[in-house]
């Protein structure tokens, strides 16, 4: 009798459970990997996707559409009226921004979807781009991967040398509300090609307000103390340039290892921030003459200074838009919480009046195979 | 009582123990702390670590009284039948609320983050038959079952240490941002995420080696302090002090961030484990429940009828009743206003009783 009980309820439970209506067939699918934003000329919203296709028919290998819309959710409703399946926003590889959208302040409230929902994926790359966002999306190169392979991989090496920043959806998330830091993203452009520019800065509400190109978005790295490893510099040496048109006095060093270290103070009006940055590496490029052996060490002090102008200007930019990429209100925050605590929700306006001091230190350990 | 079968280890109860204090509450808790005392948080876990562990050792100090029985044998033996009565009804429908919230709470985070269409009675179901084929042996079973979680699951935690390569340690500083008087308003609260001890009532006449049950207890709440304090800690390191407010489960959306070749949406599965963990709560708790429930009505200790009655009787109101975050935080509420009640103030009461009393008769018998 109790083992046909078992019987029974077993029966009953292998009906009840298959039928979860949770299952979703990837036929149906259509799996969005490229979201873009972007205000048309009528400044209204457009959502554009981009999906790939699996067909052997099908030329192309991904699919594109567009949908003006007001949000996020609801877009992509619209979108599937055109799509002969459903798009799903769990996979975004990139997240593309229009410079239109990026004129604005606030648009950061549309990501609510994002953060919202547990099934977007947080690590989707957000990408400003210079231009309209359908003019990538309309991109057809035939000796690249399809758009949304190319995009993922284009920022991901850009960001391993060090020529733009990978910002994460989740990292948006942090940038845009802690107070000290502003947020800094991947820039692109389409010229021929889809061409990295280096790296957006956007005001605490998500203004465009700067762009680094590459050489500047190097040291921006090095400030935030997020540069990867394969970083290199080339400097002008003053009085080593030559007379021709090749001779200009470049060096390039490829430091192994880089040491910043930041130092807050406060004076009781303004903030203050001295920069050490400490590079040790290799020498690998000198376009002039010049006797390493005898005189290494001058050539070390002219890199630094070279550097240290570059790091200079750098921080004036910042400070003439307001604007705090690097992240020095953490460090006001960590060492002068009482003062910061005044300051914190116009850090901004406070960073613009603070005092920066970088001192620059080089050393190259090593000249290379040849003298 | 005797029957050697039923009798559980010393390790079988430091994990009983962890097993039942790690539940749901770690999710939020670094939001939480976060809310109440900013980026200092963390300090509170160690003041409730100390408080769970002074009310531990008062438990076990009581326990020691009437070291042969549970509580309800201890309320019998010194108070009366029907205040032991009493107090059974109290703790089954305290502890019944308790382990529905966490399971509710459970289906909540399953709906949210994997099977969002699945209906509620069925995950509930999902959840009610190993919860049943595990309850309804002995101690001993549930005993090995969380030694054996535990175990299984010891490689979660290292998954955290992948999110610290974007963390910036800044944010913790400076260590004590606002004074003591934040960090002390919340160890009211983590003093209740150790919730769990108080199992020892019902686990202490069951241990082998009764003299242990100090150490076991320390054990089990200092491991349960050190997983939340490097939980919280990551947590703080890894969103800005402003961030990790606007977000709810904080340990879960962090794994979000890590991915890797092969994998992605680590969270959905860790999620998926972690209910192993979360079961290793409402497990012990809902044999408390029926522990107390067959007290109460004079059923033989072993029966396993209320808790089947009660399992069904959920799965019944789940295909009408919808829970939500909203309601389950009001339960969560009320139970932590139980758990003041009957872990800490119930117990504190008793012990002093039964110290004066003793003082009385010693004197007396003089």
């Amino acid at each position: 009798m109790k083992r046909l009980g078992t019987l029974f309820i077993l029966t009953l439970l292998v009906f009840l459970f298959p039928g979860s209506p949770d299952k979703t067939d990837l036929e149906e699918m259509s799996i969005g990997l490229i979201l873009g934003i972007d205000l048309d000329a009528n400044d209204e919203l457009v959502f554009y996707y981009s999906a790939p296709v699996f067909s052997k028919e099908a030329r192309k290998k991904t699919e594109e559409h567009d949908a003006k819309n007001s949000s996020v959710r609801a877009s992509r409703l619209k979108a599937d009226t055109k799509t002969s399946s459903m798009i799903t926003g769990g996979k975004f590889q990139v997240c593309l921004l229009g410079s239109r959208l990026l004129a604005h302040e606030d648009w950061f409230t549309l990501f609510d979807v994002f953060y919202r929902d547990a099934k977007f994926a947080v690590n989707t790359k957000i990408v400003a781009v210079d231009g309209p966002v359908s003019e990538i999306m309309s991109t057809v190169m035939k000796d690249k991967p399809p758009l949304p392979q190319f995009l993922t991989k284009l920022i991901d090496t850009a960001d391993r040398r060090n020529i733009t920043v990978r910002t994460t959806l989740q990292q948006l998330h942090r940038q845009m509300f802690e107070k000290g830091v502003t947020p800094a993203i991947a820039y692109i452009e389409k010229k021929n090609n889809i061409e990295v520019i280096g790296s957006a800065l956007l005001s605490e509400r998500g203004k465009l307000m700067k762009q680094l190109d590459q050489e500047e978005n190097k040291l921006l790295r090095v400030l935030q103390r997020r540069n990867k490893k394969e970083i290199a510099f080339t400097v002008d040496i003053p009085g080593e340039e030559g007379k021709g048109l090749i001779d200009t006095g470049k060096l390039s060093i490829l430091p192994d290892s880089i040491k910043t270290d930041i130092k807050c103070s406060y004076d009781g009006a303004k903030f203050r921030f001295d920069i050490k940055v400490n590079f040790i590496g290799a020498l690998s490029e000198r376009l002039f003459a010049f006797e390493n052996r005898r005189r290494g060490e001058e050539l070390d002090r002219k890199i630094g200074e070279q550097l240290q102008k570059r790091f200079e200007s750098l921080l004036d930019k910042f400070k003439k838009s307001g604007i705090d990429p690097v992240g020095f209100g953490l460090y006001a925050r960590a060492y002068q919480y009482e003062a910061w605590k005044q300051v914190q929700d116009d850090w901004g306006k406070a960073f613009a009046e603070a005092e920066t001091e970088v001192s620059v230190t080089v050393k190259t350990r090593n000249m290379g195979s040849i003298k | 009582m005797n029957d050697k079968l039923k009798r559980i280890s010393l390790l079988e109860f430091i994990f009983l123990i962890h097993g039942a204090q790690m539940g749901i509450g770690i999710l939020q808790l670094p939001r939480e702390l976060a809310e109440k005392s900013g980026t200092d948080g963390w300090i509170a876990i160690i003041f409730g670590w100390l408080v769970a562990i002074a009310m531990s050792l008062i438990i076990v100090q009581l326990m020691k009284f009437f070291p042969d029985g549970t509580l309800i044998d201890l309320i019998e033996r010194f108070i009366g039948k029907w205040a032991a009565k009493i107090g059974a009804l109290f703790y089954a429908a305290a502890y019944a609320l308790i382990s529905v919230t966490i399971m509710f709470r459970s289906i909540l985070f399953i709906k949210a983050f994997i099977l969002p269409r699945t209906a509620d009675y069925l995950l509930f179901l999902l959840f009610a038959i190993p919860t049943y084929l595990i309850l309804r042996t002995n101690m001993r079973v549930l005993g090995r079952y969380s030694v054996f979680v535990f175990l299984m699951l010891l490689w979660m935690p290292f998954f955290y240490l992948f999110a610290l390569k974007d963390s910036h340690w800044l944010y913790l500083l400076p260590v004590i941002k606002e004074g003591w008087g934040p960090i002390l308003k919340a160890v009211p609260g983590t003093s209740l995420s150790f919730i769990g001890f108080e199992l020892t009532f019902l686990l202490y006449p069951f241990l082998e080696k009764r003299q242990t049950a100090s150490a076991g207890i320390i054990i089990a709440n200092t491991l349960t302090m050190l997983v939340y304090i490097s939980i919280t800690v990551i947590c703080f390191a890894f969103f800005s002090p402003e961030g990790i407010l606007d977000t709810n489960e904080p340990t879960l959306s962090i794994l979000k961030v890590i991915e890797f070749h092969f994998l992605e949406r680590l969270e959905i599965i860790f999620l998926a484990f972690y209910l192993f963990v979360v079961s290793t709560t409402w497990m012990p708790y809902l044999y408390w429940t029926t522990y107390c429930t067959n007290r109460l009505f004079g059923l033989k200790e072993s029966s396993n009828t209320p808790l089947a009655v009660f399992l069904l009787s959920i799965v019944v109101i789940l295909m009408f009743h919808h829970p939500t975050f909203n309601e389950n935080d009001k339960w969560q509420k009320f139970n932590s206003y139980a758990n003041y009640l009957l872990a800490y103030a119930f117990p504190i009461c008793l012990w002093g009783y039964l110290l004066i009393r003793r003082a009385i008769r010693g004197r007396a018998s003089t």
